[in-house]
């Protein structure tokens, strides 16, 4: 431990003192950035990974000089790794900076999986709203260079997040893409009733009964076969209840669905959400008798 | 070598506090697996926002031991710090993971709350069906494994796209190296070309200066 960090350090003072002498012959940008790469090691090696990172962006740096924009983007992408231990803004910028350096040679699939990687990063720190604009730039990256199933992926993730941040519409929009899109897939078309079932439910957080019923009729209208499952009737029960102001049928209705199925965490906090905006109206009717 | 006792304060601090949230975090843990009920208990607000005063002192007695190590600590001390420093990162990250677990389980049982009449409606359905009931439960498993394995087998798709293009890519790779050895003939002749000319040269300028240092020699016996 004690050697690679004592090796490390020296590797750095080289490179320091190469960067400030006057090379005649040769590129001095070019060794130091050998010497920052052999320091950057040597600090990972002793687990000081904010050095490590620091090491990682000046090494960066010198390859930025030397016009190597690739080797550039990769110094970014290790630091971004190394201070994911320690510092997470830190590792945000820089794979924003590897993601602006991959555009700029026109790298988008490698600028879309690092811009996956920073809505990550951002989910983990539980920043939904910044996870969500990432998620997004990700997916329209991953559609241009025809990369589908990881576009669908991150626009899943972005329906989830805005629901949660109650843009229902938006949502909307996104699953009912996605379950079209699948439709035409032989593969994937009978994962369709589950993205319109998310639909369904953000249709139902709205609260607008002539928009559920008119949105149950256009998902048999792109699926047949929807009609006949469990997740229509229970859409379309929740509907009924919601019409007639009916808590405990609704509540039936979601326990008997939730007895074959359970429902993950996402599904139940909204539904949450549209049972007690019904408990108001109806202890608000109460009220006026 | 010896340690200030600064360090051994704060590292004592650290150890304490440490020891601290492994006992609250072991409760909050038996709390989240053993809660039913739907409404927020105020136990559990009281230990949430125990263990977050504690996260809270754990991070400053880390943040004052880096500002000690920066001022010029060794590296065995640097090494005990980043220790502290995943453990306070590992705790974290549990405390969050804990708590939105019990506010998953608290709204699951906040939806399926209500009068107790339903209750009793249902156990009668229920005793009724029991065989459509496991026919049903059986048709929801195999439709949940369909979905997972679409899942896969969507990613598989997307890897064979992938490869293709990659082999596309090596072909043309390939192609473009047959023309580089198609044209490297005319590459050779002209390197060997300059290489002759080279030779001419060196043996040009080798016979310039013996013939100058001859006349010079000349010059000089006949001075």
């Amino acid at each position: 431990m004690g050697d690679h960090l004592a090796r490390a350090e020296d590797f750095e003072n080289k490179a320091e003192k190469k960067l400030s002498s006057w090379g005649l012959f040769g590129s001095k940008f070019e060794d130091a950035a050998d010497l920052f790469d052999k320091s950057a090691n040597s600090y990972k090696l002793a687990k000081s990974w904010d050095k490590a990172g620091s090491t990682y962006i000046k090494l960066a740096s010198c390859h930025l000089k030397l016009e190597s924009k690739h080797e550039a983007a990769q110094a970014y992408v290790d630091a971004a790794r190394c201070y994911k231990k320690t510092n997470i803004n830190e590792s945000v910028s820089c794979l924003d900076n590897a993601v602006n350096i991959f555009c700029e040679i026109g790298r988008l699939s490698m600028a879309a999986r690092y811009l996956k990687e920073i809505a990550e990063l951002y989910e983990s720190e539980q920043n939904i709203s910044q996870a969500v604009a990432y998620y997004e730039k990700s997916a329209d990256f991953f559609e241009n260079e025809e990369v589908n199933t990881s576009a669908n992926q991150c626009k899943q993730k972005v329906a989830q997040f805005s629901a949660q941040l109650e843009q229902y519409q938006r949502s909307i929009e996104i699953y009912e893409d996605i379950a079209r899109q699948s439709l035409s897939n032989t593969l994937l078309k009978y994962g369709v009733k589950g993205h319109l079932l998310n639909a369904g439910i953000c249709e139902l957080c709205k609260g607008d009964v002539i928009a559920i019923t008119n949105a149950l009729e256009r998902y048999q209208d792109l699926d047949p076969t929807f009609s006949g499952t469990r997740e229509y009737r229970l859409l379309a029960d929740i509907a009924a209840a919601i019409d007639e102001e009916d808590v405990g049928k609704f509540t039936e209705v979601i326990k008997e669905f939730d007895s074959l199925t359970p429902l993950d965490s996402w599904k139940t906090t909204l539904l949450l959400r549209v049972k007690d905006k019904l408990k108001a109206k109806e202890i608000e009717e109460d009220d006026l008798t | 070598m010896e340690v200030p006792s600064s360090w051994d304060a704060l590292r004592k601090q650290a150890r304490k506090l440490e020891a601290q949230l492994d006992e609250q975090m072991n409760s909050y843990r038996k709390l989240v697996s053993n809660n039913v009920s739907t409404k927020a208990d105020a136990a559990e607000s009281d230990l949430e926002s125990w263990i977050e005063r504690l996260l809270k002192q754990l991070q400053q007695v880390n943040t004052q031991m880096q500002a000690w190590v920066s001022s010029g600590g060794s590296e065995m001390v640097s090494h005990t710090l980043t220790r502290h420093q995943e453990i306070l990162q590992d705790l974290t990250q549990e405390f969050y993971r804990l708590r939105s677990s019990l506010k998953a389980k608290q709204e699951h049982a906040s939806l399926l709350e209500d009068f107790k009449e339903f209750d009793r409606t249902r156990l009668d359905l229920e005793q009724v069906d029991s065989e459509q009931h496991a026919l049903l439960k059986e048709r929801t498993s195999i439709s949940r494994n369909t979905g997972h394995m679409d899942n896969v087998i969507s990613q598989a798709q997307a890897t064979l796209g992938a490869l293709v293009f990659q082999r596309s890519t090596f072909g043309g790779i390939n192609s473009k190296l047959g023309n580089v050895s198609s044209r490297l003939p005319t590459v050779n002749s002209i390197l060997s070309a300059i290489k002759r000319k080279k030779s001419m040269d060196t043996i040009i300028l080798s016979l310039v200066a013996a013939v100058c240092t001859f006349l010079i020699f000349i010059y000089w016996l006949s001075k």
